[in-house]
């Protein structure tokens, strides 16, 4: 006959920080955030650039263009793939590097074509649209990619310019100033796009460094307090037993055959057995230490407990170590009001190696007293909430198994 | 029970002793005749055989717990190892090395006296400690058990009665207890092989020293 506590909807417990912590700039995030600014600033100044030659062309400059028809096309297709691409960028936030790819192949292209849509005199000239976007490309890829692609691009789009224009360079001297300055512009402002971002980033990254070792040095001080508070507590805990029960037998006058001396007796070393697990490491682990306090505390109301633990986790959240302490104690309370048994077993195991994914910690409080019929009693108010209800706070679960005559085991388990 | 059973106990306190004899004095049936502070003062004494001898896991005369047990089972005594603290290597080692049991030193006067009765009887005394350490042993030579062999234990680890552990594990109360020492026996079984292998260099020793100056025997 077995009953399963109903649980609330059950999880592990997450670490609830003050709200306005969490809209705070985190420095963990710092690299994404310095990521997604960069694609945006990019992003704007892309659909920016397909702006100056329709107004340039409406202003004049179509006097340069020899074939409208191939121009119109060229500016076209850039115009729309530039809109394209900040759009995904934009919803990244972040430059793919496939769209980086497919990027550089449209500028280049567009630069050969719309060099050759214009009068040889006039390719270097306004007249000429793929210059102001294709240096939108040569930025953008100098700040997605690292320097030897982002170099590489810059000079093939500066080799597909130069192609483009090419048959006006024989013309004057002017269109060669102009393409030599088409030409730095392109490359220059690829190099400062590139080391802006990239100094961006590596600040970012060491932020988010800086503020992952913080954390850890935090956690690392919490677990040493933690642990020192466990052995402050033990400390005391041992003082106020164990040495003052050798203290008083010591000082003489106690017969050691009283049976109240031999139920202290009994139960101090109970508490002492129960500090030391049987397997796996027990100094300072919090749980077994707080387990053995509590079985110690009920032999103080006539219950003998004993405490056994193995490979419990050092590291327990200490709201679950709270919870399955209390979870603990409160089953063994129940075991004094209702068992009419004298004994009590406290098992308290770690993960199980042979099945990955089920309980961190499991704890069994058994009794061998007059037990109950789950199916016609049901759990008590105890049961309810002292122990179902502590236990999915924590995203643990409680299971009750008893049967008349022979004895109840509470069994808890964490995470459920 | 008809016939007496004889013990003797094997441990380094004078209080523990002299407080079994006083504890055991009154229990009919069971008659403590020899007490000894290490293995080698009993072996010494060249005691009338006790069928059972109550030997503590960690002696302080640095001897191996293991070796103890099989020194006490060349003699033909039946173990029972106990101790203050369950520790599980050593625990795990007298039980390979063939204990008939194991119980730790709180347990009351009938469970240490049912244990013994156990034992004498031929029988095993799995204690809920020694399923405890059985059921946590994370070692990865330590013997395959069965699905039903883990449960078993694992209940009754926690605690429980053999009656309840059987119906929860949902077997007949005999089957629960036949599990339990047959688990007990698999460990037994997997110390054989390394207990054979002590005893042939045992052997191998003796024998060079009978044919001192011979030369090694093959």
């Amino acid at each position: 006959m077995t009953y399963r506590a109903p649980g609330r909807q059950p999880g592990p417990p997450r670490p609830s920080w003050p709200a306005h912590v969490g809209r705070a700039a985190d420095p963990a995030d710092a690299p994404r955030r310095t990521q997604a600014l960069i694609a945006r600033t990019i992003a704007v100044l892309r659909i920016a650039q397909v702006i100056p030659w329709p107004v340039a062309v409406a202003l004049g400059s179509q006097n340069g263009i020899q074939h409208l028809w191939l121009a119109g096309i060229v500016y076209g297709t850039q115009t729309g793939w530039s809109l394209v691409w900040a759009t995904i960028v934009l919803a990244r936030r972040a430059i793919p590097s496939w769209a980086m790819l497919i990027d550089v192949g449209v500028a280049a292209s567009c630069l050969v074509l719309a060099g050759l849509a214009c009068y040889p005199q006039d390719a270097t000239s306004w007249a000429n649209s793929a210059v102001a976007p294709a240096m939108g490309t040569a930025v953008a890829a100098a700040a997605a990619w690292p320097l030897i692609a982002s170099a590489a691009s810059g000079l093939l789009l500066a080799l597909a310019y130069t192609s483009g224009v090419i048959r006006g360079l024989t013309l004057s001297d002017t269109a060669w100033a102009a393409t030599v300055g088409n030409i730095t512009s392109l490359l220059g402002f690829a190099v400062i796009a590139g080391l802006v971002s990239h100094h961006l980033m590596r600040q970012a990254a060491a932020s988010a460094a800086a503020a992952d070792e913080l954390a850890a040095a935090r956690a690392r001080r919490a677990s040493e307090e933690s642990r020192d508070a466990e052995r402050t507590r033990q400390y005391r805990m041992l003082h106020d037993t164990v040495l003052s029960t050798l203290s008083a037998l010591a000082r003489g006058g106690l017969d050691p055959s009283d049976p109240l001396v031999r139920q202290r007796c009994a139960a101090d070393a109970d508490y002492l057995r129960g500090l030391i697990s049987s397997g796996g490491a027990s100094v300072d682990n919090q749980l077994q230490g707080e387990l053995a306090a509590v079985g110690r505390s009920q032999a103080a109301l006539g219950l003998r407990v004993h405490v056994h633990c193995a490979d419990l986790p050092p590291d327990l959240p200490e709201p679950v170590v709270r919870g399955l302490t209390d979870a603990c104690r409160e089953a063994l309370n129940n075991v004094i009001k209702h068992s009419g048994g004298s004994q009590a077993w406290v098992t308290a195991v770690g993960p199980d190696p042979h099945s990955p994914g089920g309980p961190l910690a499991t704890l069994t409080i058994t009794d061998r007293g007059r037990g109950f019929d789950p199916a016609r009693i049901g759990p008590g108010l105890g049961m309810r909430e002292s122990i179902s209800g502590r236990m999915s706070e924590i995203g643990g679960a409680a299971h009750v198994d008893s049967s008349p005559g022979q004895g109840t085991t509470v069994e808890l388990a964490w995470p459920a | 029970m008809a016939g007496m059973i004889t013990i003797a106990a094997i441990d380094d306190d004078r209080m523990l002793l002299a407080g079994l004899r006083a504890w055991l004095g009154p229990v009919d049936g069971i008659e403590l005749t020899a007490t000894a502070a290490t293995v080698d003062e009993y072996l010494d004494a060249g005691p009338a055989p006790a069928d059972v001898v109550l030997l503590d896991l960690n002696l302080r005369d640095g001897s191996t717990p293991a070796a103890n047990v099989a020194r006490l089972l060349d003699i033909g005594a039946a173990v029972l190892v106990v101790s203050t603290i369950p520790d599980a290597e050593h625990v795990l080692a007298t039980i390979e090395a063939g204990a008939a049991g194991y119980v730790t030193k709180d347990n009351d006067l009938p469970a240490l006296v049912s244990a013994i009765r156990e034992v004498a009887t031929g029988g095993t005394a799995v204690s809920p400690e020694l399923a405890f350490v059985l059921s946590t042993d994370r070692r990865p030579e330590r013997p395959r058990l069965s699905a039903q062999e883990s449960l078993v234990l694992r209940v009754y680890a926690s605690g429980a009665t053999l009656q309840a552990t059987a119906r929860r594990a949902g077997v007949a109360y005999g089957t629960a207890r036949e599990y339990l020492e047959r688990i007990k026996r698999k460990y037994t079984d997997a110390g054989r092989p390394t207990r054979t292998k002590l005893d042939l260099v045992e052997r191998a020793r003796e024998d060079r020293l009978e044919l001192d100056g011979l030369g090694p025997s093959s």
